[in-house]
């Protein structure tokens, strides 16, 4: 069985009579250990899914429907509107920015003991017993001297190494990392990826990471989700998805990345930009934006089977040949 | 041959931390900028590669060296002489949205270069402000709005028409395609090489990231620490890197089609603070191949290859093959 089952994730945003949908259907699952990455523009839905996952979303503001299971248990509590996210899950994340996710008025230590005591119960002396150890295995040298430290004091790849001490400090089973490397330099970024990546192997994690980053991608997941307005267009394994994308917006995504090789070239774009959350769209989504798109593209388009393992929304997708992409 | 259109000679900046402390943020930094070339400059954050930039257009005082416009001294330069120099040296930054006045339209922002030099009446500064807008591929119902009413692609245009209104030789792009997604950096990067072709540009353009740099960039100059440590063109640099800084950063950029495995050198540790640079080499504490000597003595930038530098005290034990090859060949 799966660690992670979602099924039918639809994401409303506003009050009545003034509502947006930003996520359309969303089914995924994650096995145990397995990094999983979501990829997409911004305005894509990739956050709203992560958020919506981890019970962030302002229920004031927003309405989810559908079904998850994380490990046998429901993600939420209750029925329809009164639906509340669980707090008590073996599942937490990290963020963008660790300078802003992290309080800069606290102590690394004291975020690291609180955050022990309030989810597993800890007494004082055990709980600073397990934060230098929590904070050793994230690799940080001298954790007795950081522990004293304030956020600021830290660079930007150990405040994401703190941030992900403190996610590892609820023990979870399933981590969602929300573009974690983007703020920081390639030699850090090269150092946290090892780094999520020897944590998802030693302790069986699951990551769901999300990027936009696809050469980031290529280099930590397993499998990777496509998304685009909200829904999920393509998903399958890294490798083969990279290889030989099925739908049109990786394909498109791929082509857009500068390389050596391609100097002095013009580099493919993807003319237009993600439709805001809201509006309505008749056909296939990306039809607006597709270079390949035919009559047969005016229907909405499903998520089908391309091979055993992957799936993609465009129903085009056996007939085409997509330019720019190959490695 | 005409001798550099823009070059930093031994330039150093030093900011002052309180005490009497002085910060050297970029240290004895030597940069050419040839006519018509796009120069890539790359390192980590805290390299000093926006002060360099910064440095060449005069936007921070400079402790020692020279920079040097066509050959001139730009220190001995008169108020008018000033005034074309800044207007031939132009800037991009990164962040599009908080480059922008949130209270002018975007007409009024990229006029704005033109109103500050008085250059013509209002209508003749609005006629080349619509034209730099048009150029940069904003259509004309954009003029009238406010920044926040445009995408960030459209803000990063609006950004670059504002660098071309006082018809500058030379663009420095700083981390300008940072802040966007893959495929709205690409139409940036499209942009800016058109831009180059039809207004004759000279780039000097600062990224950490390395497949736009080496796409974009005819030369490509290595930052570490307020240092040069490499200096090489593009397929040079990229093919047989010559400094083991360089080499580290080429091999953690994650590429799509090729599985880092096996390649990827990933150092250990951050950038030490310029407050207390390490002694030597600068990059020692995190070198692989550091040795004693690297502790006591600071390589300096010498030319290996024809066109390309580096400064490694022990380039030619770790690279002799590659050196030895080249020339052979």
């Amino acid at each position: 069985m799966s660690l992670l089952t979602v099924e039918g994730l639809q994401v409303h945003f506003g009050h009545e009579g003034n509502q947006v949908q930003a996520l359309y259907d969303v089914d995924l699952t994650i096995e145990p250990g397995e990094i999983v990455g979501l990829v997409g523009e911004s305005g894509s839905g990739k956050t709203v899914t992560s958020l919506a996952l981890m019970g962030l979303l302002d229920p004031r503001s927003s309405r989810i429907e559908g079904r998850a299971v994380l490990d046998g248990k429901s993600l939420w509590q209750g029925k329809g509107e009164r639906a509340v996210p669980r707090r008590d899950l073996p599942m937490a994340m990290i963020f963008q920015e660790p300078m802003t996710a992290l309080d800069p008025v606290f102590t690394v230590g004291y975020q690291l003991v609180e955050t022990l005591r309030v989810r597993r119960g800890m007494g004082k002396s055990q709980a600073k017993t397990e934060s230098l150890s929590l904070l050793d295995a994230v690799g940080i040298s001298d954790p007795k001297a950081r522990m004293k430290a304030y956020p600021h004091e830290l660079s930007g790849g150990m405040r994401q190494r703190v941030m992900i001490a403190i996610a590892l400090a609820c023990d979870p089973k399933l981590l969602i990392a929300d573009e974690p490397t983007t703020a920081v330099d390639v030699t850090i970024q090269a150092q946290l990826l090892d780094l999520i990546k020897k944590l998802a192997k030693e302790r069986g994690m699951a990551v769901l990471f999300v990027t936009h980053d696809l050469g980031v991608v290529s280099e930590t997941c397993d499998r990777m989700i496509t998304m685009y307005a909200g829904r999920i267009v393509e998903r399958g394994p890294v490798a083969e998805v990279l290889a030989d994308p099925g739908h049109p917006y990786t394909a498109g995504l791929l082509a857009a990345l500068p390389s050596p090789g391609s100097r002095g070239g013009r580099l493919a774009t993807i003319p237009g930009r993600v439709p805001p959350p809201g509006l309505t769209i008749p056909g296939c989504v990306f039809e607006s934006r597709c270079p390949y798109a035919a009559p047969e593209c005016s229907v909405p388009q499903a998520l089908l089977p391309l091979t055993p393992t992957r799936e993609v929304r465009c129903i085009r997708s056996n007939e085409l040949d997509f330019e720019g992409v190959a490695p | 041959m005409t001798g550099p259109l823009l070059s930093l000679e031994n330039v150093s900046v030093r900011f002052p931390i309180g005490r009497r402390r002085h910060v050297t943020a970029v240290d004895g930094v030597s940069l050419d900028l040839l006519e018509g070339e796009t120069l890539g400059l790359i390192g980590e954050s805290g390299s000093g590669k926006s002060t360099v930039a910064r440095a060449a257009m005069g936007l921070v005082p400079i402790a020692d060296g020279t920079v040097r416009w066509r050959g001139e001294d730009v220190a001995g330069f008169g108020a008018k002489q000033r005034r074309t120099f800044s207007e031939s040296v132009q800037m991009v930054f990164q962040d599009p949205h908080s480059a922008l006045d949130p209270r002018r339209t975007i007409l009024q922002s990229v006029r704005e270069p033109l109103d500050v030099m008085g250059r013509g009446d209002k209508k003749d500064r609005e006629a080349v402000a619509a034209k730099a807008l048009e150029d940069v591929g904003l259509p004309s119902q954009m003029l009238k709005r406010y920044p926040h009413q445009l995408s960030g692609g459209q803000k990063q245009r609006a950004n670059i028409a504002r660098a071309l209104v006082t018809d500058p030789k030379v663009l420095v792009c700083d981390e300008s395609v940072a802040a966007l997604d893959v495929a709205l950096q690409a139409e940036i990067l499209n942009l800016l090489q058109d831009l180059k072709k039809a207004y004759e540009l000279t780039i000097l353009f600062i990224s950490h990231d390395l497949s736009v740099v080496s796409y974009l960039a005819d030369r490509i100059s290595v930052m570490y620490l307020g240092n040069i440590v490499e200096n090489a063109t593009t397929e040079s640099l990229v093919q047989q890197s010559l400094h083991p800084y360089s080499e580290a950063l080429l091999s953690a950029q994650p590429l799509v089609h090729d599985s880092s495995a096996g390649r990827r050198i990933v150092l250990k540790g951050d950038i030490p603070s310029p407050v207390s640079p390490p002694p030597g080499c600068r990059f020692n504490t995190r070198c692989q191949f550091a040795q004693e000597g690297c502790r006591q003595e600071k390589p300096e930038l010498l030319e290996i290859l024809p066109g390309h530098s580096s400064a490694c005290l022990r380039v030619d034990e770790l690279y002799g093959e590659r050196i030895g090859r080249t020339v052979a060949s």
